[in-house]
């Protein structure tokens, strides 16, 4: 594929999250689910086959991957690059060669990693918004200047980002009919608080210019969706809420 | 990394004497001589600070075997480099230079000129005396007799070491290479010496136990917590019996990587005694692990020891005590929570009553601590919730 930035980001995104994830190439494309060692996130990766320039899969396999040395190797990428992925089954490692002025190409050993049906959450959601990935990040910033959680909020007057720690407190709102919130549908008021840290690694999956899709439901995970290489595919992302026990 | 930050941050820590560390290298040890004041022969301190150097280095011997070094002057920095440079074109280069000699020549010539000189981190698996030989005279030869210190390193404690018969004569050094000044990782290891003053002479007598003096007290890593403990692989990091391993010719099953023989099991190789004897001169050993990494557990999932809210309630924990130390060790929780929080203290009486939980570290990750489920309860107001309990 022409475009490395979009394995670049996403896995980027995901190694704080994840040591290692088992990849499903398919005839269809490549799909990844996985959740953190703690059970407090959950990663799904769908790179649909039409998304790759050339995609050829003679028969499904699963790729154990280590994240930390793939993110290592995809570090590497430079922008003009494009990038070959190519499974090597006798040697059991995979192949990515980077295509520029030069060609690049990093071997990749595999681990076994069993493929487990993870089954998403079954939420039943309150509210859905749409937000322009600069002002999460902008929210998420400033969250991270007075404490560790932060506390998203949707009712019908907009949506809210709000935190709190040692006497400084710092609230973003976007209220109904900003430009940058495309989409506020709010089927009951919702709010829920978060790890910082896991959000703002999240974060680090998208585009500052598309907008992401957020579902949240009153002290329920929240679900964060992306769009990746044009919108050919998505990073979707489940976080577990932090509740307060006194 | 800077003599300024480390000065700082050390006594932050509650060190007093710091070892420079790749003193051979020159812009290093130009800094040593511009930035600090000499105090005595072998003894810098800071203007500021008033932190202590001692004048050390690693080298690695031509069986890759590393050393560590206390120098009692800069003279013999240079002229004991002047002699090294013969056999090592990139000593100056080489924050650790590597040497062609042998350890017993290396030996020689350090201790001709009134150096100490010992096995550095003794049963690590890749650059250690142990990964090499399987007694100290093999290694050492006929020098052997002036080696006065025997480095534990991370991922080995007193009584690990004690198993083996031949190192009770040998003061054991729980030091602590330090990449970065930042109290996570400086002093993770220390020792607390019985000195009439801080200078290198009286650590030699401390190490030779001579004129009274003495190490007091050894204060390492819980060894679980090092990066060796295990057998495991160098790659994926799964871990394994030494059977196992042996069986598997030392390549990990699970993605081929190269599998390193952990600290514990080497010295079950190596030990001659079912159960540590520890000879008349041997300080007690006391295990510790960073207090960032405690407050980074009572902070919440998800959160490491550089998040800023670890480090604030560090800063204010350390500025009402002292130094990171009398609060792991000293300060009575009550008096901690007052500071940093109930969870904190809690967590930090668990330590000391080793009620953390400890996951073995092996193949070059460090272990971790835990908070066992029975003291969650106790801590975080804001209780992180699973994925699994929903749907």
């Amino acid at each position: 594929m022409s475009d490395t930035r979009v394995w670049k980001t996403c896995v980027g995104a995901i190694v704080n999250l994840i040591e290692e994830a088992a990849f499903k190439f398919t005839g269809e494309g490549v799909r990844m689910r996985a959740m953190d060692p703690s059970h407090v996130a959950l990663v799904d990766f769908d790179l649909p086959a039409k998304a790759f320039d050339e995609y050829e899969v003679s028969k499904p396999v699963v790729l154990g991957i280590v994240l930390v040395e793939l993110n290592k190797i995809m570090s590497r990428a430079k922008s003009e690059d494009s990038l070959i992925l190519e499974f090597e089954e006798e040697k059991n490692r995979l192949s990515l060669v980077f295509k520029g002025r030069s060609s690049r190409r990093f071997n990749l050993p595999l681990v076994d990693i069993k493929e487990s049906e993870l089954p998403e959450p079954k939420l039943q959601f309150g509210a859905t918004v749409r937000v322009l990935g600069e002002i999460i990040q902008d929210g998420l910033r400033d969250a991270e200047v007075v404490g560790d959680t932060v506390r998203f909020e949707a009712n019908e007057s907009g949506f809210f980002m709000y935190s709190e720690g040692d006497g400084r407190s710092v609230e973003l709102k976007l209220e109904k009919g900003s430009e940058a919130l495309a989409k506020l549908e709010v089927r009951q008021p919702s709010r829920a608080m978060f790890n910082v840290k896991y959000l703002s690694d999240m974060l680090k999956a998208a585009d500052m210019k598309d907008f992401i899709t957020i579902n949240l439901g009153t002290d329920l995970p929240i679900k964060l969706d992306f769009p990746i290489a044009g919108g050919e595919g998505r990073l979707s992302f489940i976080l577990a809420p932090r509740i307060e026990s006194e | 990394m800077n003599l300024k930050t480390v000065s700082q941050q050390a006594r932050l820590k509650g060190l007093d004497i710091v070892g420079t560390g790749d003193i051979f290298h020159p812009e290093w040890m130009e800094s040593v001589e511009e930035e600090l004041v000499r105090v005595e022969e072998g003894t810098f301190e800071h203007p500021e600070y008033k932190t202590r150097f001692l004048l050390t280095a690693e080298v690695e011997d031509s069986k890759r075997v590393h050393h560590l070094i206390l120098f009692p002057s800069i003279s013999i920095v240079r002229e004991v480099g002047e002699r090294f440079m013969k056999d090592s074109p990139s000593l100056k280069l080489d924050g650790r230079p590597r040497l062609r000699l042998s350890a017993p020549e290396i030996a020689e010539i350090v201790v001709e000129q009134g150096c100490l000189i010992g096995p550095a981190h003794a049963f690590t698996p890749w650059t250690s005396v142990y990964k090499e030989f399987d007694s100290l005279v093999e290694c050492y030869m006929d020098m052997r007799a002036k080696v006065s210190f025997l480095e534990l390193g991370l991922s080995a404690d007193t009584s690990m070491a004690d198993r083996i018969s031949e190192l009770s004569d040998l003061t054991f050094l729980s030091n602590s290479d330090s990449h970065s000044p930042w109290p996570d990782k400086l002093g993770r290891e220390f020792n607390r010496f019985e000195l009439a003053s801080p200078s290198f002479e009286e650590v030699r007598r401390a190490i030779e136990r001579r004129a009274g003096r003495r190490v007091e007290l050894n204060v390492g890593f819980d060894p679980r917590l090092g990066k060796y403990h295990r057998t495991a692989c160098a790659r994926c990091f799964k871990q394994f019996g030494l059977m196992d391993a042996e069986n598997l010719g030392w390549k990990c099953d699970r993605c081929g990587g190269m599998i390193k023989k952990g600290v514990l099991d080497r010295i079950n190789e190596l030990a001659d005694r079912s159960e540590p004897v520890h000879p008349a001169h041997r300080p007690p050993y006391l295990r510790v692990a960073p207090l960032a990494e405690i407050i980074a557990l009572a902070v919440g999932e998800g959160t490491d020891t550089h998040h800023p809210e670890v480090q604030k309630v560090w800063a204010k924990l350390v500025r009402r005590f002292g130094n990171e130390i009398r609060v792991l060790v000293d300060v009575p929780p009550g008096e901690i929570e007052s500071v940093g929080g109930s969870g904190i203290a809690v967590l930090v009486e668990a330590f000391r009553n080793q009620e953390l939980k400890v996951i073995d570290g092996g193949g070059g990750r460090y272990g971790r601590l835990e908070v066992p489920s029975e003291l969650l309860v106790h801590h975080p107001k804001r209780v992180q919730r699973r994925l699994t309990e929903f749907g």
